[in-house]
């Protein structure tokens, strides 16, 4: 796969994220790794980046989170979608913590994996 | 104790370090920022906070160091196990710029696999900036070697020994040192 290819997968990743309320766009810094910028719809003031780059010595071509870490393999962007919603969904804060037990019950033993 | 003389405390990391770890980043150079990161990257987020941080300790670890001055942190290396491959775990190890070249990284990484031995990980892998030559030294120093050369990147594995290999054979004396003391 060359740069291009690479690039390709991004725009694949965009699409799963996009489908799931998420903004997702290519980000091309002169010199510099092309990268996905993804942002939780719930925190516009934050980015994060993913990288597609090949890995392992089969060579073959993963998503990485910016901070190294592999995140699935290109062929399966969905899953690579959902991993990393799971990672930089914004945490909840206090006040959304007091919304939830209002609306669920506080003091309620579940109340608590409601609002996890 | 590190090889100049100056001292840190190395520990585990936990979900209360958040503030120490975006004061760590904060105090990074625009250039560690990218290598670590391989992006520009202006600041961590919550989220990104909180997923550096609140950690499982044996899918996911971190072992910071602190300086035993005033306390900030220095240094930090973490691995995440790979999800198709238990055996496997990415790392990455960050030090603060003025602390680099004082076999702190080293010291992190060293300590980082023996509890990824007691974790039961057999290798390490580490996906590094190709500008990135302080850590393909310390990478190096570790035994690595280089497994794929990208645009852009440098991808690196190292073999974990397990610690009953790493002893000496039984009834061999290390030269001048007590046997009670090793």
């Amino acid at each position: 796969m060359t740069r291009h290819d690479g690039i390709a997968c991004l725009d694949v990743l965009a699409a799963q994220l996009h489908a799931r309320g998420w903004t997702a766009c290519i980000t091309m810094p002169a010199g510099r790794l092309t990268a996905l910028s993804v942002q939780d719809p719930h925190d516009r003031a934050q980015w994060s980046d993913v990288i597609a780059a090949p890995g392992g010595a089969t060579g073959d071509w993963w998503y990485w989170f910016s901070w190294a870490e592999r995140i699935g393999p290109v062929h399966a962007p969905a899953a690579a979608a959902e991993v990393i919603i799971r990672a930089l969904q914004r945490p909840m804060d206090g006040a959304d913590l007091a919304g939830c037990q209002a609306a669920h019950g506080e003091g309620r033993s579940d109340v608590l994996r409601l609002c996890e | 104790m590190l090889r100049d003389g100056s001292r840190v405390l190395i520990r585990q990391v936990h979900s209360a370090d958040a503030p120490l770890l975006a004061d760590g980043f904060a105090r990074l150079s625009t250039d560690s920022r990218w290598m670590r990161f391989l992006t520009p990257k202006k600041e961590l987020s919550p989220a990104e906070l909180r997923y550096f941080t609140d950690l499982d300790h044996h899918d996911h670890e971190a072992l910071g160091a602190l300086d035993n001055g005033d306390g900030r942190g220095v240094g930090i290396a973490r691995f995440i196990r790979h999800a198709d491959d238990p055996d496997a775990a990415d790392i990455a190890v960050t030090i603060a710029d003025d602390w680099q070249g004082r076999g702190l990284g080293s010291e992190l990484l060293a300590r980082l696999s023996d509890r990824a031995r007691e974790e039961g990980i057999r290798r390490f892998t580490a996906l590094v900036a190709a500008e990135n030559v302080a850590v393909a030294g310390l990478l190096r120093n570790a035994s690595a070697s280089l497994v794929r050369r990208a645009s852009g990147t440098r991808e690196y594995e190292i073999a974990l020994v397990p610690s009953e290999e790493q002893d000496p054979p039984a009834g061999l004396e290390l030269p001048g040192l007590p046997a009670e003391r090793r």
